[in-house]
């Protein structure tokens, strides 16, 4: 992940790039992993940095810290959960956190966030990042598709549909090309970290893609934006098909079937989307679309991510 | 097979509550949904789906002319019997006429494996037309033994009709609870990931006895293998999977009319080979829930008659027939025995291989080299001293201790080969898989190189012909590229009766095509200068994890010598030890 430099430069970019807002402060850097973070702020010149995580990871965080030469004045490491640990400190002026999951929500970490932000967070304090926004779009993706999805018919001649449903079920993490993609991107869900409640994370909404070309569909796209708009001059990163790569690429939805649209055509819809009741971590998705005109078609499909 | 199965949390443990982990639930619970209502009843002999268990015993009785009932009074069976009985003919397909001759003393019926339900929540083993054991509710209740004024009575025939049936309720009471402590056993108990850092170890709950907590290194390593993922990573592995087709589909004469077992099926895919080449019967084995799909698979490829699916460990299996002719297994991990299949491979052998039966694959060999490994060391070593400015070579640490899994250019490669395993699948043991052996790796290039790995790959072998006779020499090489490339791609098709039979074989080392188990890296903290005369000579030793039996410990004793003589002469050797996990 550290290998990921879009995310990596973009955190190092708000947090450096603001000394402003994080001299003297006191910061909590929620899933610090090998403290990357943590060193940004106290670099930064925040007073104290509390990164906190429940891997084992943090013996070696520990370990780098002190070997950046970084004090337990400058850098407190707490291992353990959220919940369970006491920090040193009462309230927090700013929350770092990367805690982006796939789809933004798939085993994300945005939960201990809000929990932290309730707990810790001075009434004024700052969230690195505080801002995400889910996007939707429709693409044509016959080959990987048929890469994918229908390999499952012929299997060395032999007939493997019953995998192929569940495989259809499964969203896709990957890569897609801009060039697949055949519809205005919509976004469908705003995400203000400040305000946001754990409720608020299941949802459901509405979409509208309207068709960029005459083309075929095969699957949604999903992705999400994420910006640091407390700072002096915002940063932002997309994970979109048209931004640079970063380790969460985008989502695939295939369909059942293949939609035919020509162009200004409107993909309606809604997007349905909660934590699995049994495993929180786990995403129920449902996509309901319609296509009108000459090809109607009516669709839903239920993902489980 | 291959997985890169995450370290099974090490609080992971049986409790002896019963108690199902989310995980589990979730799993039976899709499968309950997929057939609808909970009280939705598999017919015993057919794919037909009824609404009650009574619906699916009368449908059995008119289609197929077996009433359960029936058998049961006849064998005179009890509630664990009955259970056995219907788990039986579910998991190994029996014919009413197979049934019919069962007698009430064999031994299948003393088999605690027959126990665990080959559906889960099997409506039918919770139906008993008798319903005299069946409730919950009846259990938790205390017994209700009413000592007082009917003992002081003379026993007429209806007390002592009393006292029985209570005495039935009491030993059904027990047999029930039995038969949950082996069930939430055989299913296991996983901790929530989440919790393993830092929940403490699952004491026995109140209910049940403190149990000693034993390891379990099974249940975490079959879940993995009920993804997708990793059936599409296997089965699009084209030099795994043709290799395989091509052995099964061009040796008729092994296959024709031969019983043969599959021994993890995974999807089938081996299996229905198997039976598309011929074979009279095949017993495809598979322990996790993945059985489920096979058994969907086969009936959508019309093989349901040809091949019968039993879901459960090849240790504790019991099949209808007495041995098999082939046992076909794609049993290999990483380092080839990463996962530790290879030991229900032989176990499989042992107890069901007929003399003179072939095992395919009939061969392997653990084969090392040495590399220059610069692009490994790129990635996991120097990356990690600047990253955005700041020291974090403490994270080049697990680079050193871990066998890293990857593609290696065959360019790297800077010595010759070395075999330091050479498993024979006829003739191995359990215990032989934990070894050690000498190597000596000489240098390759006309010039001074910088070795910074070893690597090992593994070679696999398919004989047609049985027992030692099929071992094929060391100074054999193994096909590098037995088919062009465009072949993989073609469907293979089964040879003629008159062929003579077909050896293949393939490679995984870098010499060959690509495959899904890739190379393994060891890197070295001290790379190694050899210049072109000189030779290494080490030891490898390789062993099963004393903290999970699925992982493996790696040591490398290794020095340099002047080539030439052989004369290894006397010095210090340097040592490093790697998990492979």
């Amino acid at each position: 992940m550290l290998k990921d430099q879009v995310r990596t430069l973009s955190y190092r970019n708000a947090i450096m790039q603001n000394p402003h807002l994080f001299k003297g402060k006191t910061v909590l850097d929620v899933g610090c992993g090998t403290g990357i973070l943590s060193m940004f702020a106290s670099k930064a010149g925040a007073k104290l940095v509390i990164g906190i995580d429940m891997s084992n990871i943090l013996d070696q965080a520990e370990k780098i810290v002190r070997a950046n030469d970084f004090t337990q004045d400058q850098i407190v490491l707490l291992k353990g959960k959220l919940e369970d640990v006491e920090l040193p400190v009462k309230q927090v002026d700013i929350i770092i956190s990367e805690w982006m999951g796939y789809f933004l929500l798939y085993e994300s970490m945005l939960d201990t966030v809000l929990l932290a932000r309730d707990k810790y967070l001075a009434p004024d304090g700052l969230l690195f990042p505080d801002k995400a926004t889910i996007f939707l779009a429709a693409i044509e993706d016959q080959d990987y598709k048929e890469e994918k999805i229908n390999f499952w018919d012929d299997v060395y001649g032999f007939d493997y549909s019953c995998i192929k449903e569940i495989a259809l079920k499964e969203p896709l993490v990957d890569c897609v090309e801009l060039k697949s993609v055949v519809s205005h991107p919509c976004a469908i869900r705003h995400i203000d970290i400040k305000t946001v409640t754990k409720e608020d994370l299941a949802f459901k909404v509405p979409f509208q893609l309207q068709a960029t070309r005459n083309d075929y569909v095969h699957a949604f796209l999903g992705w999400f934006d994420i910006s640091f708009s407390c700072c002096h001059k915002p940063v932002n990163f997309s994970t979109g098909p048209q931004a640079k790569y970063t380790h969460w690429k985008q989502t695939v939805f295939y369909t059942p079937e293949t939609l035919t649209v020509s162009e200004n055509d409107v993909i309606k819809g809604q997007l349905s989307c909660a934590p699995n009741s049994r495993n929180n971590r786990d995403l129920d998705i449902e996509i309901e679309y319609e296509v009108e005109g000459a090809e109607a078609v009516k669709g839903k499909m239920v993902y489980k991510m | 097979m291959s997985y890169q199965v995450n370290v099974a949390p090490s609080s992971a443990s049986i409790s002896s509550s019963s108690s199902v982990s989310d995980e589990e639930d979730d799993r039976l619970s899709d499968w309950a949904s997929s057939l609808g209502e909970a009280r939705q009843t598999k017919s015993l002999f057919d794919e037909t789906i009824l609404p009650t268990p009574e619906a699916a015993l009368e449908h059995d009785a008119n289609i197929w002319d077996f009433k359960l009932n029936e058998t049961c009074q006849k064998l005179g069976l009890d509630m664990f019997g009955r259970i056995r009985l219907i788990n039986l003919i579910r998991n190994a397909g029996l014919t009413k006429d197979q049934i019919d001759a069962l007698s009430p003393t064999d031994q299948l019926f003393k088999d605690d494996n027959l126990l665990k339900p080959v559906i889960p929540d099997d409506p039918l083993l919770q139906y008993d037309p008798d319903d005299s054991w069946s409730d919950d509710e009846d259990i938790s209740q205390p017994p209700q033994s009413d000592a007082g004024p009917s003992q002081t009575q003379p026993a007429s025939t209806e007390n002592s009709r009393v006292a029985q049936l209570e005495a039935e309720l009491e030993q059904a009471r027990k047999d029930l609870a039995s038969m949950r402590t082996l069930i939430s056993k055989t299913v296991g108990v996983e901790d929530d990931e989440q919790e393993d850092q830092s929940s403490p170890q699952i004491e026995g709950t109140g209910k049940g006895k403190g149990k000693a907590v034993e390891r379990d290194d099974d249940t975490h390593y079959f879940h993995s293998y009920e993804e997708n993922d990793i059936h599409e990573i296997m089965l699009k592995d084209t030099v795994r999977t043709v290799s395989y087709a091509r052995f099964l589909l061009s040796n008729p004469q092994i296959l024709i009319d031969a019983i043969v077992m599959d021994v993890g099926c995974g999807t089938g895919i081996l299996s229905m080979l198997a039976a598309k080449a011929g074979a009279k019967h095949v017993y495809a084995i598979e322990a996790s829930g993945l059985a489920v799909k096979a058994r969907e698979n086969i009936r959508r490829n019309g093989f349901a008659d040809v091949i019968t699916v039993i879901q459960g460990k090849v240790e504790d299996i019991q099949l209808p027939v007495k041995q098999v002719d082939v046992i076909v297994s794609e049993w290999m991990g990483y380092m080839l025995l990463y996962e530790s299949m290879l030991d229900s491979v032989l176990v499989a052998r042992d107890r069901f291989l007929a003399p003179g039966g072939l095992m395919a694959p009939s061969q392997t060999r653990l084969v090392i080299s040495a590399i220059t490994g610069e692009r490994t060391w790129k990635e996991r070593i120097s990356f990690w001293p600047s990253v955005y400015g700041f020291d974090l070579s403490e994270m080049q640490g697990p680079a050193f201790e871990e066998g890293l899994t990857e593609v290696v250019d065959k360019e790297e490669v800077v010595t010759t080969e070395a075999v330091v395993r050479d498993i024979n699948s006829h003739t191995a043991t359990i215990k032989s898989l934990d070894f050690h052996s000498t190597f000596t790796l000489r240098s390759t290039s006309s010039s001074e190189v910088e070795i910074k790995a070893f690597l090992t790959h593994f070679d696999t072998f398919f004989s047609p012909v049985s027992g030692e006779v099929s071992h094929i020499p060391l100074e054999e090489d193994v096909d590098i590229l037995p088919f062009g490339d465009d072949e993989y791609e073609r469907p293979v098709q089964p040879l003629d009766h008159s062929d003579k039979g077909m050896k293949v074989s393939f490679t995984t080392g870098p010499r060959g095509k690509y495959t899904h188990w890739k190379q393994v890296v060891f890197l070295l903290r001290k790379p190694i200068v050899l210049k072109s005369n000189q030779q290494i000579v080490g030891r490898f030793f390789c062993k099963k994890s004393p903290t999970n039996s699925r992982e493996l410990d790696v040591e490398i004793h290794y020095r340099v010598v002047e080539g030439g003589n052989g004369d290894v002469g006397e010095g210090a050797y340097d040592v490093q030890c790697y998990k492979v996990r």
